[in-house]
């Protein structure tokens, strides 16, 4: 193969990778402060691309800006599903949670399917590609990577420069002792779930630009995927779920283009394969804490 | 010791209390039987009995089916009375009893039994989709229940010896090979189009959903190249559930290996998928058929500009116009009448107003026009019968030609329309006789 086939294909993966880390900071989020795994995440990127889709019928607005709108509805949705649904779960023994996001996934799919059918949805959003110096670089990869950089480096200002995230960061470090600190525990985890529906919803919106079809199962996928890319990363860490997103975008990538695996439709494997060879090597993931 | 004349009365005594118990005994069973049975009465309905997808994932195109079902019932009984039934010497009144199967196997199996044995329909339609159907055609079978497959194209379903299901729609073999002959013949009438044909002949690459229907389609497209001469470049299955880069590597493979065609898909989302990676790519295609997803509206509304030119196979569009021939004379409602039909009981069946139907509701209707075309040939309503009078009859409705395989099942005549976006609008270009424009080839560049 070509260098600079090679090098086309670092790109695109690189591209791809901060939207797949994008899309695992929710996640990622709401286990490092709540201890759970919402088994629901890829029910709310599902969400996330129908407001897309719906701001775009009812106001033209495009998916980037449909953002703006994502990213307040999740917020509250998250604030409402913690306040009275998920608090109940925190501390008790994992099978609840597991039951309960579960739950959630369905009903919200199925609430889904009576919104909005079963028929494939779209948002048109066609952008042209650059040639640099014979390599492919569709402006949506681009597009896609800065608006998904730009939520993280949001969170990241969130995190280390507020105190609202100063607090995030030690309830998840220690609840206990954030709450001898003064640190008003429920009220900051009930903070970031919200936070974490509402990246997730915002994440959505980006992923939509390149991968065009919505539709109620659409999530299960990406649960799939995000999920192997959260424990690359390492549970519980917003920069390892970048990270891991990443790595994840260039290995699957260079998998494909290099034909390093026989046939296209064995592709599912790479992140399983990735998932396993981290459990095995580094269970903790690249960014997270030992003993976890 | 008793005297033989009180013996003769205990004996007569004991006789006359049994009769009456008897009596009594047959009085109540016959009470709550319903009374002393008689003659059944005058058979006033046929019974078309079937599941249809009214919720889950495939709820829309069920829909749509069920809406051109309930358009030739509608039909059949206010505008004809019925259908004439030799055996009865009458006109029977088409009667649908109907559930919603949600989607599901389990579920569609369930209620075909209900159907069959509670219910006691008459005849069956099969349920929408090549899954359900393959699903419920043998627990039918098994029954001896005469039915018709309307939404179930896939080849698979016919190839285990049943022998009392036959299909209305064109089967999964002809959807890209028809797109192929589209193709064919257009080069064969401009044959400056491509560099050196005949002789040399376009190379294909066939990248396709490895599920059951594009799994099918894509077997019978290889088939067809190999039968014609025509290179396959690449052929290769990607996963259902797909990601971007996944469609991306088959697409460069593709273009790597120079192929001037590429065909295959699997629904709307792998259509939208792989034409937005081609575009990403910039990679420019002579020709792009895919299955399923170009012949629906949302291909264009999704795509924009990005879908001109791009090609798709589709069982029916309006506007075909079929009239029928000597060998396949014309049956039942016209076109015209049966957009008419739908208009009137969109509301009722899918909640809103539409100004033409998808192609699942004419494939429905057709379904159901075989089936009344069946009975009043046969004159009767048994099994054996109405698959005796499919293997003859050869028909065109407004959908367009039947004909079924005497051995097997499947429909032979029906053809698929081709379809291509042209400035927006997608245009039937394809079978020759009904054809509205003229394929547009190469492909336009990406814009």
């Amino acid at each position: 193969m070509e260098a600079i086939a090679i090098v086309e294909a670092l790109i695109h993966g690189l591209l791809l990778g901060g939207l797949y880390g994008v899309l695992t900071l929710g996640l990622s989020l709401i286990f490092g402060v709540l201890d759970i795994i919402n088994l629901a995440h890829g029910a709310f990127i599902m969400l996330g691309a129908y407001v897309a889709y719906t701001m775009f019928v009812f106001a033209g607005l495009n998916p980037l800006v449909s953002m703006v709108v994502a990213f307040p509805l999740g917020m509250a949705i998250g604030l409402l599903l913690y306040r009275y649904v998920v608090k109940r779960v925190i501390g008790a023994p994992h099978l609840m949670w597991i039951l309960l996001f579960f739950g959630i996934m369905v009903f919200m799919e199925q609430a889904a399917y009576n919104i909005w059918g079963a028929e494939y949805k779209g948002v048109p959003f066609s952008l042209p590609t650059a040639n640099l110096g014979g390599m492919a670089i569709p402006y949506s990869y681009v597009v896609g990577f800065v608006a998904a950089m730009g939520m993280a480096f949001g969170l990241y200002l969130l995190l280390y420069r507020t105190r609202i995230g100063k607090a995030i960061r030690a309830v998840a470090q220690d609840r206990e002792a954030a709450a001898l600190m003064g640190i008003n525990v429920d009220k900051i985890m009930g903070i970031a779930f919200a936070l974490g529906i509402a990246m997730t919803m915002a994440g959505a919106c980006i992923l939509i630009i390149v991968q065009p079809s919505i539709y109620p199962l659409m999530g299960h996928h990406w649960m799939d995927l995000a999920f192997c890319v959260a424990v690359l990363g390492g549970l519980g860490s917003p920069t390892g779920a970048l990270i891991g997103g990443f790595i994840f975008g260039v290995v699957e990538t260079l998998v494909l283009r290099l034909g390093l695996i026989p046939e296209a439709v064995l592709a599912p494997v790479v992140p399983f394969v990735i998932l396993i060879v981290t459990l095995l090597v580094r269970p903790e993931g690249l960014m997270g804490a030992r003993g976890r | 010791m008793m005297s033989r004349a009180a013996i003769t009365k205990t004996t007569a005594i004991i006789i006359a209390v049994v009769i009456i118990i008897a009596a009594v005994g047959v009085g109540v069973a016959l009470y709550l039987m319903g009374g002393v049975p008689t003659a059944p009465p005058a058979k006033e309905t046929i019974k078309v009995g079937f599941s249809i997808s009214l919720s889950g994932k495939y709820m829309t195109k069920g829909k749509y089916s069920l809406l051109g079902i309930k358009a030739w019932a509608k039909w059949v009984n206010e505008e004809l009375g019925g259908i004439y039934v030799a055996e009865y010497g009458r006109n029977l009144t088409v009667e649908l009893v109907y559930y919603d199967d949600k989607s599901d196997k389990a579920t569609a199996m369930r209620l075909y039994e209900k159907l069959v044995l509670e219910d006691k329909v008459d005849v069956c339609l099969c349920p929408y989709s090549s899954h359900l159907t393959y699903a419920v055609t043998p627990l039918l079978d098994s029954y001896r229940m005469f039915s018709i497959s309307h939404g179930g194209a896939s080849v698979a379903i016919f190839q285990r010896g049943l022998k009392y299901v036959i299909q209305a729609l064109s089967p999964t073999t002809k959807y890209l090979t028809d797109c192929l002959n589209c193709l064919k013949a257009y080069l064969d009438d401009h044959p400056d189009a491509f560099p050196g044909w005949p002789d040399t002949k376009p190379k294909v690459a066939i990248i396709y959903a490895k599920t059951e229907f594009p799994m099918s389609c894509a077997e019978a497209a290889m088939s067809w190249c190999g039968d014609n001469g025509w290179p396959v470049v690449l052929y290769q299955g990607y996963p259902k559930e797909f990601t971007p880069e996944q469609i991306a590597s088959l697409v460069e493979t593709a273009a790597d290996h120079g192929a001037d065609v590429v065909i295959g898909g699997g629904y709307l989302p792998d259509a939208e998928a792989i034409v937005t990676q081609a575009k990403a790519l910039g990679v420019n295609f002579k020709f792009m058929a895919f299955l399923v997803g170009p012949a629906i509206p949302e291909f264009y509304e999704h795509l924009g500009a990005d879908a001109e030119g791009v090609v798709g196979p589709t069982q029916w569009e309006p506007g075909m116009g079929y009239t029928g021939t000597d060998e396949f004379p014309f049956y039942g409602m016209t076109e015209d009448k049966f957009l008419e039909l739908c208009r009137e009981l969109d509301t009722e069946v899918l909640g809103y107003d539409i100004e033409y139907p998808s192609y699942h509701a004419a494939e429905a209707c057709a379904a159901c026009l075989v089936l009344q075309k069946l009975i009043e040939e046969a004159g009767t309503l048994d099994s054996d019968a109405l698959r005796a009078k499919a293997n003859e009859v050869k028909m065109t409705t407004f959908f367009g030609k039947f004909q079924i395989d005497p051995g097997t099942g499947l429909q032979i005549a029906h053809d698929m329309a081709v379809i291509q976006w042209q400035g927006g609008e997608k245009k039937i270009i394809w079978p020759p006789e009904v054809r509205k424009a003229e394929l547009v080839f190469p492909k336009p560049a990406w814009p």
